[in-house]
Parts: C-alpha cells; structure tokens; sequence
C-alpha cells in the first residue's frame, strides 16, 4: 500500500479539525466511523432485500467488486453510492436516512484523512446514472445495497489497520 | 332606439373579440389618466385620418383630460384607441387587418371636437404589498343617465402585446366587478396579483342594454407601485450622539424605497418644505429643533423604475416629549449590559446632561458611577448584568427614569424589559437512530405577552463546532406545542454524528433575543431500545440465577447493562445488577433464595455512560424447581406405644417437612432406612404424609429418614437408634421449668456423671389439660438449659420430657410437670420492695403531723378557755391545771364523749347534722346528741355548750361521709345555731343520696359561695326543730341573714362573709342564723317547721324586721319560702341560735330571756 509521508496539501487537511475547535482524537473518529458502519449495515439489513447470489452484468458503475484499500477509495466509493442511492426508488425515510449516514460516514473519512495527513479526495467522474437506473430499478437496487454492505464490511476491516491514507 | 339595436349587432358580432383584435394596447402609466369609451353608433360618423404619425406628447397642460372629452372613432372596420393624461395623447387607429396608425396630438384635437360618449378619469396602482391592483374610475362626463355596471377585466400575458394575437384573449380573461364608491367613483380591484408580469385590461360598462368598451390597457403592477405611507416616526440617537427621526415602511423587501421629508413651521398655515429625499429609513436633525413647534412628515415610492408617491404619513410633531429616551424601550436578556440615553427639556429648555439623575422604578437611584455625559444635553446611563424583570401587577419592565438633579422627574419613562432567555433544550434519539425528538419548556418566555418562540438551528457536517456565533445558514425547526408550555420538535432523518446547534429565537415588537446555543450530536443523545428475548431461570446444581437477553436492534455502539430483580410478591424489592463487559448476553447472579419465582427486567445504555438509559424489558419470571438434592433429611422422633393384645411394641415415627431452603426446592418423597443389630437393612417409601408406623422387634433398631427429589436423595440425614436396654439408662437427674411469659419456657437440666457418651436430646412437651398433640424438638448434647418458644397457658399444665439420646440408643427421659415460679414471685417482691419504704415514711409524716397538731390544739384550748359561769360542764373544771382533755370533757357528764374542740370560734362554719346513724357507733353518737338536746331545753343549758356538742356530733358525721363544709379558713364572725331535734326521730337519717336536690336557694345571696351539697329529701320525715336566730342588734340590719344550708347531716355555712363583714371579733359583726323547725319538702329547695315542739321565745317583730331585710336581699328565693317568711303566721317555731364563746351570746340569750 501507498504511504505517502505528509503531502503538503495534506498541511491544508490538518486545519479541518481546527475548524471543529476542540480536537477530536483520532481514536474516537475511527470508533465513531466504525460504529456509523455496522449502523448502515443494519439499516441495509432492515431494507429486507435478497441477498444477490448472481452476476449481475451491466452494473458495472457500480463499485464494491474491489477490496478498498485506502481512504480516498473509501470515500470514492461511498460517494458513488450516494448518488446511486439518490436514483433508486428507495423508501422516503430508510433512503433519506442511508444517506444522512453516508454522508457522516464521508466526512469521518475526511477527517480520518486530515489527522492522517491525507491528500483530499477527488470527486469520481460519473454520467447520468439517471437511465440506467431506470433501466431495472430493482436490479440497480439490490445490486448497489448487496455491494454497499460489502464495501461497508470492508470499511470496518480497513478501519482497524487504518494507519495512513 | 336605433342605436341600441346597433349595441346589438355589435355584441352579436363579438365586437369584443374584434375590438381587442384591432386596438393597439396603451400602457397604464403611474399616474391618473382618461379613458374613452364609445358608443357604436357614433363610430360611423368619425372621419378616419389617414397616414400614419408617431405618437407624440402633449405638452404640460396642452391636453387636458379632465375637461376635454377625447373622441374616439371607430368604424366597423377600424378602431380608434386613444389614452391620453396631463402628458401626452396617445391614439391609434386600427383597421380591421392589422395596420395600425398613430395620431399626434393636433390631429387628436380635430377628433376631439367630435361628441363621444363617455369618458372616465382612471387612476390604476399596485398595493405595497404587490398583493393587489386597484383602478379608481371617475366618471368626468356622462351622457348616459341610470345605473352604470363596471366591470374590469383582465388577462395575463408576459409577452409582448406585439405578438399577442389578440383573437387569444377571447374567452381567456377574468372579471372584477368594480364596486361603486361615490356616486361617479368605482373602484376596481386585481387580487392575487403577480407583480412582475404584464396584465392586459379593459373595461366594460353597462348602461341597461347598452355596452361601452374601453381600449385596451397593459399593465405590469411592479411599475405602478404605491407604497403604504411610512408608520412609526419617532426620534432615536445615532451613534454619533445626533438626533434622527425614524420611520418605518410595510414594504416587503422586493424593492426599495425612497423617502421624502417635509417639515413645517407651523402646521396651522401648512408651509410644508421638502427637505431632503433619503434612501434610509431615518434622517438626521439638528438638536436645536428638539422642542420646536416643527411638524414632520416623510412619503416614500420605488427607489427603481416606475411608480407612485406614497401618501404623506401622519404628522409628527418634535415638541411632543418633553423628556425623551432613546431608546425608549429596551428587550435584553438576563445578564447583559444596556444603555439608555436621555434629553431633557424642561419648560423649551434643554436640561443640561449633568443635571441628569436617573432614576429606577421610581425608587432606586442608580449610582452616578453609570453615568455617562455624551455631550451638554444628552445624558447616557449603562445598566450592568441585568437580572430577569419581576412583574409587578400587570407592568413587565422596570421603568426607568431621567430626572433632574433636584429630585424632579417628568412622568415620562423608558421601558426596560429583561427576559430570562435560558431555555434547556434536550433531545433524545430513538433506538431506530433515525429521529430526533427535542424537547423544551418555555415558561419564563411566557411572561412577556406577545412573544414568538421558535428553534432554529444549524448542523456541522460533524461533530460540534466551538462557533457561537449564529452562522447565516441557520433553518427554523416546526415545533409543536405540547402543553404546559412545553415544546417537541422532531428531527427525522437525522446526520448520527453531525452537531445540531440549536437555539430558541424570541421575537417580540421589542426585539429578538435568542437563548444559548446547545450543540447536541444525535449519536450521543441515543435511548436504545430495551434488550428483547430476556430470560431468567435458576441454574440446576450452581443454585444461580441465570439472565440472558437478545441485543437490541441497532446497537451498533458498546452498551453496558442492568439487570434489576426481585422475588416475585405483592410487594416488590428490586435488587439491581450492573454487567459492563462487551460484549455481554447473559449474567449469573448469586440470590439469596432459589425457591422462589424471580421477576427479572433488563436494560441498557451505550458503555460510556452517554445517552439515555433505555425502558426495562418486558419482565422474565424464573421457575420453581428443583435446583440440587435436599441438603438434609428431616428431623424426626418417635411414639412407643405397646399393643396388649399382640404384646408387641409399634413405633410412629413422625417429622417435620422439609422447608424449601433446605429441600431445593421439594421432596417428592421420603425413605426410610431400617438397620437392625443384626445388620439387617432396608427401606421403605413415604409418598405423601410426615408419619410412619412400623413393629419393633429387634433389641435394636436404628432408623434413618432421607428426603428425596427429582435430583437426588439427601446426604446429610437424621437416625435415630432405638435399643430396649438403652431405654432405662436415665443420665438426667433433675429437669426444671421455669416460664418467662407465655410464649417462653426456660428448661435447665442437670446430667449425672457422664458414663454414656449424649448424642443428642430430644425435648417433649405437651399440655395435659388440652387434647392437644405432642411437640418436640432435637436439641445438640453440649447444653444444659434451652429457652421453648410456644404458646403457653401458665395456669394449666404442661409436661416436659427430656429424652438423652445415645449412639446405642434413646435413654430414659426425666419428666416434670409444673413450672418453677421463684423467679416471678422475687420479680412481684421487686414492687414490695420499693412500695414499704414509701409507706413507713408516710406513717412517721403523719405521725409527726398529728404529734405537732396535739400540741397545737392544747395550746389553743388553754387560751380560750370557756367561761365556766355559762359552760355547765366547764363547771367544776379546774383549768388551771388541767390533766387531759379527756378529763375536761369527762367531768361533765352529760358530755359526749367524743369531741375535738374547734380550732378558732371566729372562723368556723361547720354544718349540723342530724343524721340517722346506721351504724351502732354512730346511733350511740346521735343518741347522745338527743339527750344534750333535750338537756338544752330543759335546763336552759347555755346554747354554746349545745352547739358545742352538736359541732363535735357534726364533725363526727362529717368524719363519716366527708361532706360537711367548714369555712375554717375564712376570718368571718359566724355563730352557729342550735338544732332541736325530736328526740323520737327515727328517720333523721332517712336519705343520704340525691344530694344534688339542696338548699341552695335558701341562701339570699346570689352570690353566695355555698354550695348544696345535701338532699332536701333526708328532711322529708324529720321533725326536726330548727331556729336560726337573727342578730338583735339594730345597728346591724344590713348583715345577711343566710339560712344555712340544711341538710341530714347538718347546716353549711355561707363563705361569703369575707365580702359581707369585716373581719375582726367585733360581736356586732356576728352572724346568726335562724332554725325553722318541721321542715317539709314541697318540691322546692328550702324547708319550713310546722310541729315544733319548741317555740321560741323572741319577739318576732324583731325578728321578722330582719327577715323583711332577708327578704329584700333574696328576691331569687323560692317563692314558697318568701311567703312563708312574709307573713308573721307563717313561722310558728324559733329557736335561738346562740354563739359561742362569744359575749354577745350571753347578750342574746339575756334578751331572751327577759322576752319569755
């Protein structure tokens, strides 16, 4: 894995918790992460939807197929799901709140990385997910949650040996 | 005629639509105009020019509106248009195609030489608001008479009117009836109003059948703006210390305004100056105007584009105050910081600021050290770390006041009001952590009326931030009213780890005041749901109670857990159990009791501490069973009895169950083991009952009983060995009961030399006067007294054994049948013990109290000594050197024999008695008494020995019932009467009882102190002869003449003579009293003799010249008595009361005598 040593922009990072005043330690930042992700597997499991057993082709914007391994990965990846979410046609207040999650979920992340010196994130280049989750909505939905459980799984083994970017 | 049938055709040919197809469209501008509307039968007569002019303006004045009638002419295939106002003309003609032709204003002028119908005077604008379009028409010539119906209508279009084809307004307009105001005036109204698109308008009137249409006017309500005058002015201080005059406008915030103000000197001659046109709301003045006859006012309009001039506001005048505040009321919060500035005018001169003093409420004077002296005439005082504002009745501020140095204030007063604005908001996460609820109460808000509460708040994208500052992005939350001025709002879905900063906004006209911010993040607020699936159940063997539960969902965070529990009864104790290892399902908890059915609730919280306890689960019961094999076997012992018949001995074993500490937690049955001293063994079953009975036949035999249950057979057991040759070996020599109270019985035993080795003893008792069974109990061999706690009845009998229990075998029991009461006859001695000291030590106080009393009385008896002369049986009496008093009273003989002598002739009051003695000692008393009497009469015995005599006999009865009176302590002169009594009587002591029937209305005092304690009844058949004599002497007829109370047992004096005479031994004081004989009872309380056998010898004038005073001083007396003391006939027997030892008994007895 990468480990870069402190990249000078990462300097620009280490304000973010200086914003938030009192320091946050970096151990609560990792449970809190940690916890946020077991509470979305929860809610994924609350949605009751089957477990994909198949290979589903045509999904490929998809991601979950690859293990993360680093924090921008992360963060690429759950922000990929975001907006997949955002498309599907989820209940208002599960999908509302898998959001909400996701989003703390994100900006946990972004701190994890401040503390640890990390680069920002860059933003995924995505098209219009628009049609093609109109294609077959419950195939893009059971899909995306089947591998957002596992990118989550993933998250909470990265967190425990998360030691930089 | 003609020309309504034309109106006709033209509605049937929908001039209408043709109208609006070929008249250009004129734009309404921000002030009044004319419009035209024509009739159709004209428009054929008006020539149409030709050529096409571009529009022109008039110039100021050239095109009148309001008197020239403006000509519009039309044809039924052309349209003339025209709009026109003090600026310009604007005409176009129309053709039925689309050509259109403008006319200037010269060529308007030829048209309008021509008649036209109707023409209004129209002023259109938009409310401040933007909310509404209102166009006033006035009609400023009208050829047409009757009612007018006006109607406005109206289309939306925000394209251009150029490309509006026209035919599409057909059917695509709204209608506003326009309401008639005045007699010419209407008013019509555009609602719902959207200010920046472009409206097309026309008007429709109806003349009965005939129609006039108006051009067509375009509109865009924004460019027509008339604002809402400007409200609110007042004086406030800039931050320069300069005086400015405020307003304020109900514009909304979608354009701005411009402002105009005009002063006046005097408003009577209305010479209104501009002043100066601002773009703020305020403008500043010069302080030499404050206290001026100047009069203000300001108008405002758009800032931007076309519009309206507001009307001018309401006048304001800058010598209305003569003190002024700025400000004049001030909202703040609990320990913030205000100032408040002041001018002050007294009498048009400005009070210079250091002559200012301010005042609080009217009482307190706030220290000058707050003062601030901004320049000659403004004075400024700061309030520091202010404290809520009480409300005193219905005043919510505290008033503050500018006064002058010379303790002078104008009434006038600046309003300060302070809010406690510390509102605790709390919020709670559900266990879904989906939804936030927060909660707050606002009842401090409450106390300033008028007040809007609302939470706003701002969320960091995580965690907290330390801003505390209101950031700009801040949102408003709906909350909702919950009652008891408690608020909820609800957060849902909600960013678990976000900070919410949350704050109650309080706006009132005053201000806004916002509470502290809170920053609450939802994932530290959270209250789980309670653990689900609990179970609760006694472990089998380990005797622990086991608690398991299923995690609640969505506990995602490390969660510690209670465990509260308790025996299962009506009144519940819950022991609680805390489990913080993680991860953790289940918990072991040692109880004392394993018998029982537990109830068992659990809980949970996030392991840190933060956030909320959840609800306790639903509760798990555990199950009685059995947990372990019994620990012991019961106790048991047995019953010999013998059957004659088959001569063989039966033994009953019988035992106590087990309790449930012991059995864990039953005995489904018992076993008893035989061994024999041939070692023969066996076992026999006891499903149910505690008894057993079975042939004794071996020498010996030792039994064994163990309880049994579904895990096992108990280990540790009882046996009890029974052996023929053992029975008889008796190793208990003395056995003793002693009973402390009837629940305890203490039994001591005595053991003789020990030559068999005690196992153990076995007690019985029993009651053998009660068919009551048998008790018992194992007692260890190591004691000699043990304490039985039973219900025991002391007086009966009770049997004791003591049975010695040997390896080998039961030996012979030592039995008593009583108790042994030493111990409680020395306890009741205790009382004797400290009873008899008391009584000695009574006996010698009043062994010494009679010894002092003996002297006492011999003291007195030698200094009063009779005078032997008229005491017959003082004669012969040597006083000089008396021997005893038994001697003095001896020598007489006919003395009584017993007679204690009065302690002081003056002070006794003594009641005679005259009783029938039912004893044998008091009939000799009394017959004694009968003899003296009688000796009284006959001899002429001095009536002071007599009275003497019946004294000591009335003492005597007195020492018998304890109810004659003596005023021994009153220093009064009372003599005492003599009682002649009937020798023969034998019924003077018929009734000792109903004493409540006396003689108190015998006494004529109302104020008498004596009571009547006798019954008038024992008079009833006594013949008794009873005098009482009033004094003779005629210097005393004031002296009360009391008849004595009169009872069986004597007379009792009356014990108010201290207020009747003085003391002293004066004679002429005494007091005498009168015996009526043959007393009867009427009913009432007093008695009157009849059969005397004694009549008196007084002279009853005298005698009756005191009753008469009796009678005057007793108006309350019996009426019965007062008309037996009224007239002379009524008393028939007097018999003299004579005193003793007194002179003016001889006295009287001497008068007496003379008289007869």
């Amino acid at each position: 894995m990468r480990c870069p040593g402190l990249p000078l922009c990462g300097l620009l990072w280490l304000g973010l918790p200086l914003l938030y005043g009192r320091p946050v330690k970096i151990d609560k930042v990792k449970a809190d992460a940690k916890n946020l992700t077991r509470t979305l597997i929860a809610r994924i499991q609350e949605l009751q939807l089957l477990p994909v057993n198949l290979k589903v082709s045509g999904l490929d914007f998809l991601p979950g197929e690859r293990p993360l391994e680093s924090l921008e990965a992360m963060d690429a990846t759950l922000q990929v799901f975001q907006r997949v979410l955002a498309g599907l046609p989820l209940d208002a207040v599960p999908g509302a709140q898998l959001a909400n999650d996701m989003e703390n979920l994100r900006s946990l992340l972004r701190l994890l990385g401040a503390h640890l010196g990390c680069a920002p994130p860059a933003a995924p280049a995505l098209g219009n997910l628009t049609d093609l989750l109109a294609e077959a909505p419950y195939s893009a939905a059971a899909v995306a949650l089947d591998r957002l459980h596992k990118s989550l799984h993933g998250i909470t083994k990265h967190l425990d040996q998360l030691r930089c970017c | 005629m003609y020309w309504q049938k034309v109106l006709t055709v033209f509605l049937h040919l929908d001039f209408l639509q043709m109208a609006v197809a070929h008249c250009l469209v004129h734009h309404i501008p921000p002030w009044s105009f004319t419009l035209p509307c024509m009739s159709p039968n004209e428009t054929s007569i008006i020539p149409v020019p030709s050529g096409v002019v571009e529009t022109s303006s008039c110039l100021n004045g050239g095109c009148g509106m309001a008197d020239t009638n403006p000509m519009v002419g039309v044809t039924n295939q052309s349209f003339l248009c025209c709009l026109w106002n003090d600026i310009n003309i604007n005409c176009s003609l129309y053709k039925s195609s689309t050509e259109t032709k403008s006319f200037i204003s010269t060529e308007i002028s030829v048209l309008a030489s021509l008649h036209t119908d109707l023409s209004w005077n129209t002023e259109c604008w938009t409310k401040g608001d933007l909310e509404q379009l209102v166009c006033i028409l006035k009609l400023s010539k009208s050829h047409v008479n009757g009612d007018l119906k006006v109607h406005l209508l109206y289309a939306l279009s925000d394209l251009l009117l150029e490309d509006i084809p026209t035919s599409s307004l057909k059917g695509n307009y709204m209608v506003s009836h326009c309401a008639c105001k005045e007699h010419d005036k209407y008013e019509c109204h555009i609602p719902s109003l959207k200010p920046s698109y472009t409206y097309i308008l026309w008007l429709k009137i109806t003349n009965g059948a005939t129609t006039l249409q108006s051009p067509l006017l375009l509109v865009t309500p924004i460019n027509i703006v008339k604002p809402e005058p400007p409200l609110n002015l007042q004086l406030e201080m800039t931050d320069k210390w300069q005086v400015k005059i405020c307003w304020s406008s109900l514009v909304l915030a979608s354009y701005a305004l411009q402002y105009e103000v005009k002063f006046s000197v005097n408003s009577t001659q209305n010479t209104w100056q501009v002043v100066k046109t601002v773009l703020e709301n305020s403008l500043t003045i010069d302080d030499t105007l404050l206290g001026s006859s100047y009069l203000v006012q300001v108008r405002c309009k758009r800032l931007h584009g076309l519009g309206f001039w507001s009307e001018w506001s309401t006048p304001y005048s800058l010598n209305t105050e003569e003190v002024m505040y700025f400000p004049r009321k001030i909202l703040t919060s609990v320990g913030s910081n205000v100032s408040f500035h002041c001018i002050y005018i007294n009498k048009n001169q400005i009070v210079l600021s250091k002559k200012i003093v301010w005042w609080l409420n009217l009482a307190e004077e706030i220290p000058e050290s707050q003062y601030t002296l901004v320049n000659d005439h403004i004075s400024k005082v700061t309030l520091f770390n202010l404290n809520a504002t009480k409300p005193r009745g219905t005043f919510f501020y505290n008033a503050l006041y500018c006064c002058h140095q010379s303790r002078e204030c104008h009434h006038r007063y600046a309003e300060l009001y302070v809010v406690d604005v510390n509102i605790n908001i709390t919020c709670e996460t559900d266990g879904y952590l989906t939804k936030m609820t927060c909660r707050w109460s606002a009842n401090t808000i409450m106390l300033l009326m008028g007040s809007s509460l609302q939470l706003r708040y701002y969320r960091s994208s995580i965690y907290c931030s330390d801003f505390q500052s209101e950031p700009l992005k801040s949102e408003v939350k709906e909350c909702h009213l919950q009652g008891n001025h408690s608020y909820e709002c609800t957060f849902q879905p909600i960013f678990l780890l976000s900070g919410y900063t949350m704050w109650i906004e309080i706006k009132h006209l005053l201000g806004t005041l916002q509470s502290p911010p809170t920053c609450v993040i939802p994932a530290d607020v959270v209250k789980p749901f309670p653990p689900s699936s609990v179970k609760a159940e006694i472990t089998k063997n380990v005797g622990l109670l086991n608690v398991s539960w299923t995690n609640p969902a969505f506990a995602t965070i490390e969660l510690k857990f209670q465990i509260q529990y308790a025996v299962k009864r009506k009144e519940i104790t819950w022991e609680t159990y805390e489990v913080s290892k993680a991860p953790t399902k289940s918990v072991l908890i040692k109880v004392p009791d394993l018998c029982v059915v537990y109830i068992v609730q659990v809980r949970c919280i996030g392991v840190d501490g933060v956030g909320y306890w959840s609800d306790w689960s639903k509760s798990a019961f555990t199950v009685v069973k059995d947990v372990k094999a019994p620990l012991k076997g019961p106790e048991f012992w047995r019953i010999i009895t013998e059957d004659p018949i088959k001569k063989q001995k039966n033994i009953t074993l019988f035992w106590k169950p087990l309790i449930k500490n012991y059995s864990l937690c039953s005995v489904s049955r018992y076993m008893i083991e035989h061994r024999t001293s041939e070692n023969m063994t066996w076992s026999e079953y006891v499903d149910s009952g505690t008894t057993y009975t079975f042939p004794w036949t071996e020498q010996a035999h030792t039994i064994t009983i163990l309880a049994i249950n579904s895990v096992g057979a108990s280990l540790v057991n009882f046996y009890l060995p029974l052996s023929q040759q053992m029975s008889t070996v008796n190793t208990v020599q003395s056995l003793a009961a002693y009973p402390v109270n009837s629940s305890c019985v203490i039994l001591t035993w005595t053991l003789s030399p020990p030559t068999y080795v005690i196992k153990s003893f076995v007690i019985e008792w029993k009651n053998l006067n009660e068919e009551e069974g048998m008790k018992w109990m194992h007692l260890p061999p190591n004691i000699s007294k043990c304490y039985i706690y039973d219900h025991f009845i002391l007086i009966q009998k009770y049997q004791f054994s003591l049975y010695p229990i040997f390896p080998e075998g039961v030996g012979k029991p030592k039995t008593t049948d009583q108790f042994i009461k030493d111990e409680s006859e020395k306890q009741n001695n205790v009382g004797l013990y400290m009873i008899l000291p008391i009584v000695i030590l009574s006996s010698v106080l009043l062994l010494g109290m009679l010894l002092i009393s003996h002297q006492r009385m011999k003291k007195l008896f030698w200094e009063d000594v009779p005078n032997p002369k008229n005491c017959s049986w003082a004669q012969g009496v040597n006083f000089q050197k008396p021997e005893t008093f038994e001697h003095l009273f001896i020598k007489h003989p006919g003395a009584v024999s017993f007679g204690p002598l009065l302690l002081e002739p003056e002070i006794v009051l003594e009641d005679i008695s005259v009783a029938k003695a039912l004893k044998n000692e008091d009939k000799q008393d009394f017959f004694a008494v009968n003899s003296v009497f009688t000796k009284i009469q006959d001899s002429e015995h001095d009536s002071a020995c007599s009275s003497s005599h019946f004294n000591s006999n009335s003492l005597s009865g007195e020492s018998h019932d304890g109810q004659v009176k003596e005023g021994d302590t009153r220093q009064s002169n009372i003599k005492y009467a003599t009682i002649i009594s009937n020798s023969k009587s034998n019924g003077l002591y018929e009734q000792q009882n109903n004493l409540s029937s006396s003689f108190v209305g015998c006494f004529p005092g109302e104020d008498s102190l004596v009571t009547a304690p006798f019954s008038s009844s024992s008079w009833e058949v006594g013949n008794d002869a009873l005098l009482v004599l009033p004094d003779q002497h005629p210097c005393q007829p004031s002296k009360t003449l009391s008849l004595s109370r009169v009872s069986s047992e004597g007379f009792s004096e009356p014990s108010n003579q201290d207020d009747t005479f003085p003391d002293g031994d004066s004679p002429e004081q005494s007091l005498y009293y009168l015996g009526l004989t043959s007393i009867k009872k009427k009913g009432n309380d007093i008695f009157l003799t009849e059969n005397s056998r004694v009549m008196p010898k007084l002279d009853t004038h005298d005698v009756f010249k005191d009753l008469g005073f009796f009678q005057d001083s007793s108006s309350n007396l019996n009426p019965f008595i007062k008309n037996n003391l009224k007239y002379e006939t009524s008393v028939k027997t007097f018999i003299p009361y004579m005193p003793q030892f007194q002179s003016t008994s001889v006295k009287l007895q001497e008068m007496t005598e003379n008289k007869t």
